[in-house]
């Protein structure tokens, strides 16, 4: 009874989750890209593409997103560089001169995105390793810090602080700027050819969540089965959900914190407490992420691959530390960013270039426990 | 047929008649034929009368083979000029808001106006006197626009800027477009004129474009506009305008002045005049307060190539050259100065010296930022200049073309 509860807020919330992004994205490209096509129109042609993930398991989706996820590193690692004959460092300054409860509003107001992560709960399943799905998770919360922060930065420098404040859709204006020689100059439509699929996956991702938790909650061996009329519901649920692009803005910028805050802390504090008193019943297995007894692999004393001949040296458990202190220096920099403006005007600059430094060591500490993690 | 229709094979049959369906709808809405399309190069934006807004633009005739010559089209109150090739014409539409002249300058096409090529958009004095942000908030909004489109403010009608047909590029809007990237004037583009419009100064600058004579025997159309200075807006009504002269100047504070640059100065104690090319310079505003006053130090480093010596001097002296760098430094301090001391006079602070003082002092600037207008007018302004010659060019004292008895040594 008390799961089937906590099933239900949850498939909720994922259905929030995906009315919300499905307009966001009909709604982004019915703007930019076809203003006289139906909204319907375009909701039932994505209807179709889910229905045919939603067919199958999610390694198809993930072996997809294999094919175009490198693509999308790739352009968000060449956009600043892209976008060096446009940059004006002088837009970037002051630094963290800001009020303190601005800088935190705009953090708690990202943090409802940041929930979605959520959804990866209903494929906990799916892997036998949790050390594995942990790596995975915080490699993937890094790389997504890693290049919000990078596409900020270069709206920042390109158009300066007030003006993207002001875009509806601001990395799409600022991939309007690329301009090096007459050559490379309109390249936004084939940033789009990226973006599109990495959108629509992860549309899949959290489709697929949903007929996961919809069979577990009506007891279906398969999903499949729910596929089609699940999908139309969302779809149709999508269109009349929200009037304008103005309504589907505000819910998600202004919903998505108080619909985590009402049940996810609550939840993940409910599912400690539930997996520790399974477990002093002895009802689940005990955890795989307590570290190895000696930090050596049986199977890479020196052997295999560069990483694995790594992984003796440092093995996961260092690397897994090492990101927690990198996290928790990050958060001290910023601290000590806010505290020392004030007093030395290079203090905050110091502590902005240290940020960026350790968020890409933090970036690689995460990388380096997925590949430690595997063995 | 009977199988098909049973079971399963009916599943794929309606299957196959779904995505067949299904296929043809992907952007059917959307489909536009090149050749639907009417290429806007360049828009022009003036206040007519009644206070309406007049949206002329100019619209690329794409030519289907070499032998045909394409008439100018003369509706709607802009003429694209009378035969001779050419490439362009002009059209003319008139509402209440840039919108609904759009709308009304559509019914005079038959082709759908496409806004995605306009690389020009000059606003006519008039207009700018009134106020531009509600041109820019339009400018910014619609879709089809780039935010890299060069903007201008134009003496008296923008739409005559529109009318001429160059003799060396295919349109008045790419002779614009090609001054501006030449950037012997400010190079502004819609994205800095918003980044201006909505900073802590307050103010802003645009290209100012006047039209070239034609020459004798030429025809009117025949001519070009050109860039001539610059126009001043305060908040975004324009206010004044800076000569040539003097945008030298805010180009120089602004660190965005460019190779191409020549000063010529007459040197003390003899005739004639002495030419510079500038090859590159860096400026630094440092702002400063002190004792509760504002002030502002402009350091320029430039250094120079001699390009013409028209008098008698020995340039290969190093006291002369010495006394060169004094007295150019000398032109390029008074002539920064000037620019700070008009565009103080208009109250303008095109220089953006609020986000230099924003930016060093954000804790004293929020308490100036609502009044900027005033302090910044009791600002003091230091200049400080240090020119090096680095060339003399390709010959000595002489030009190559002077006896050396000529040649005053020092």
């Amino acid at each position: 009874m008390g799961g089937g509860v906590c099933n239900a807020i949850i498939l909720f919330h994922l259905w929030l989750i995906l009315i919300r992004d499905i307009a966001l994205f009909n709604r982004f490209f019915q703007t930019i890209l076809l203003p006289r096509t139906p909204l319907e129109i375009m909701a039932v042609l994505l209807m179709f593409t889910i229905v045919y993930f939603g067919r199958t398991s999610f390694e198809v989706t993930a072996r997809a997103n294999d094919v175009t996820f490198p693509l999308f590193v790739l352009f968000n690692i060449a956009l600043p560089l892209a976008l060096t004959n446009e940059f004006n460092s002088e837009t970037l300054r002051p630094i963290m001169t800001a009020p303190y409860w601005s800088f935190l509003a705009s953090s708690l107001a990202a943090c409802g995105w940041y929930a979605d992560l959520f959804v990866m709960g209903a494929f906990l399943h799916m892997l036998h390793s949790s050390r594995q799905l942990t790596a995975g998770l915080r490699r993937g919360a890094a790389l997504a810090a890693f290049f919000l922060s990078s596409v900020l930065l270069t709206e920042a420098a390109v158009f300066g602080p007030s003006l993207p404040g002001n875009f509806i859709y601001p990395s799409y204006s600022l991939v309007q700027q690329i301009h090096i020689t007459d050559f490379l100059d309109r390249v936004d439509l084939i940033m789009l050819m990226v973006w599109f699929p990495i959108s629509t996956f992860k549309i899949v991702t959290i489709y697929i969540a949903m007929l996961t938790g919809l069979a577990a909650f009506m007891k279906q061996p398969d999903h499949a089965i729910l596929n089609k009329p699940v999908a139309m519901f969302l779809i149709i649920s999508s269109i009349v959900s929200f009037r304008s692009t103005t309504e589907v803005f505000s819910f998600g910028n202004y919903s998505s914190l108080p619909i985590i805050l009402v049940y996810q802390p609550l939840f993940l504090i409910l599912l400690a407490a539930g997996t520790r008193v399974y477990r002093k019943r002895r009802l689940l297995p005990a955890a795989q992420t307590a570290p190895a007894a000696n930090g050596e692999s049986s199977a890479s004393k020196g052997s295999g691959s560069a990483w694995k001949r790594l992984s003796v040296k440092y093995p996961y458990p260092t690397w897994f530390k090492a990101s927690n202190a990198l996290l928790a220096v990050l958060f001290l920099v910023v601290t000590a960013g806010f505290l020392l403006r004030p007093r030395l005007y290079w203090g905050s600059v110091t502590c902005a270039i240290l940020f960026a430094v350790l968020m890409l060591l933090f970036v690689f500490t995460t990388f380096a426990e997925m590949k430690t993690a595997e063995d | 047929m009977k199988g098909l229709l049973a079971g399963q094979g009916f599943r794929y049959v309606l299957l196959c008649f779904v995505a067949a369906a299904s296929l043809p709808l992907a952007g059917c809405w959307n489909r536009t034929e090149v050749n639907d399309l009417a290429l806007v190069t360049g828009a022009a934006i003036d206040l007519a009368e009644g206070k309406m807004i007049e949206l002329s633009v100019q619209v690329f005739i794409p030519r289907t083979g070499g032998g045909q010559q394409a008439m100018g089209g003369g509706g709607g109150g802009g003429g694209g000029g009378a035969g001779g090739g050419a490439q362009t014409l002009v059209r003319s539409g008139r509402g209440a808001t840039i919108a609904e002249a759009m709308s009304k300058l559509q019914e005079k096409f038959p082709r759908k106006l496409f806004w995605g090529h306009t690389d020009v958009f000059i606003i006519g004095e008039s207009l700018a006197k009134q106020g531009i942000r509600d041109q820019v908030d339009f400018l910014m909004r619609f879709p089809q626009t780039r935010e890299r489109a060069a903007m201008f403010v134009s003496e008296g009608e923008a739409k005559k800027t529109l009318g001429f047909h160059p003799p060396l590029e295919r349109s008045s809007a790419e002779v614009l477009r090609e001054m501006s990237k030449s950037r012997l004037s400010m190079d502004v583009d819609l994205k800095k004129l918003a980044q201006m419009l909505s900073g802590g100064a307050g103010a802003a600058a645009l290209p100012w474009v006047e039209m070239l004579p034609p020459e004798k025997g030429q025809m009117t159309k025949q001519s070009i506009p050109y860039v001539y200075g610059v126009g001043v807006f305060k908040k975004d009504r324009l206010v004044g305008q800076l000569d040539d002269i003097m945008t030298r100047g805010v180009l120089w504070v602004r660190d965005e002045i460019v190779k191409e640059t020549v000063i010529t100065i007459t040197p003390q104690g003899t005739e004639g005049y002495v030419s510079f090319n500038l090859e590159s310079s860096t400026t630094n505003v440092v702002p400063e307060i002190r004792d509760n006053k504002w002030s502002v130090t402009i350091n320029i480093e430039t250094n120079e190539n001699l390009i013409q010596n028209a008098t008698r001097l020995d340039v290969m002296s190093m006291k002369v050259n010495d006394s060169l760098e004094r007295q150019l430094e000398e032109e390029i301090r008074h002539r920064v100065e000037e620019a700070c001391s008009h565009a103080k006079e208009m109250g303008t602070d095109i220089f953006d010296f609020a986000d230099d003082f924003h930016r060093k002092y954000p804790k004293q600037w929020n308490s100036v930022k609502a009044h900027w207008e005033d302090k910044f007018a009791s600002l003091e302004i230091n200049v400080a200049t240090r020119v090096k010659i680095r060339r003399p060019g390709s010959t000595t004292s002489t030009g190559a073309n002077r006896p050396q008895d000529e040649v005053e040594k020092p």
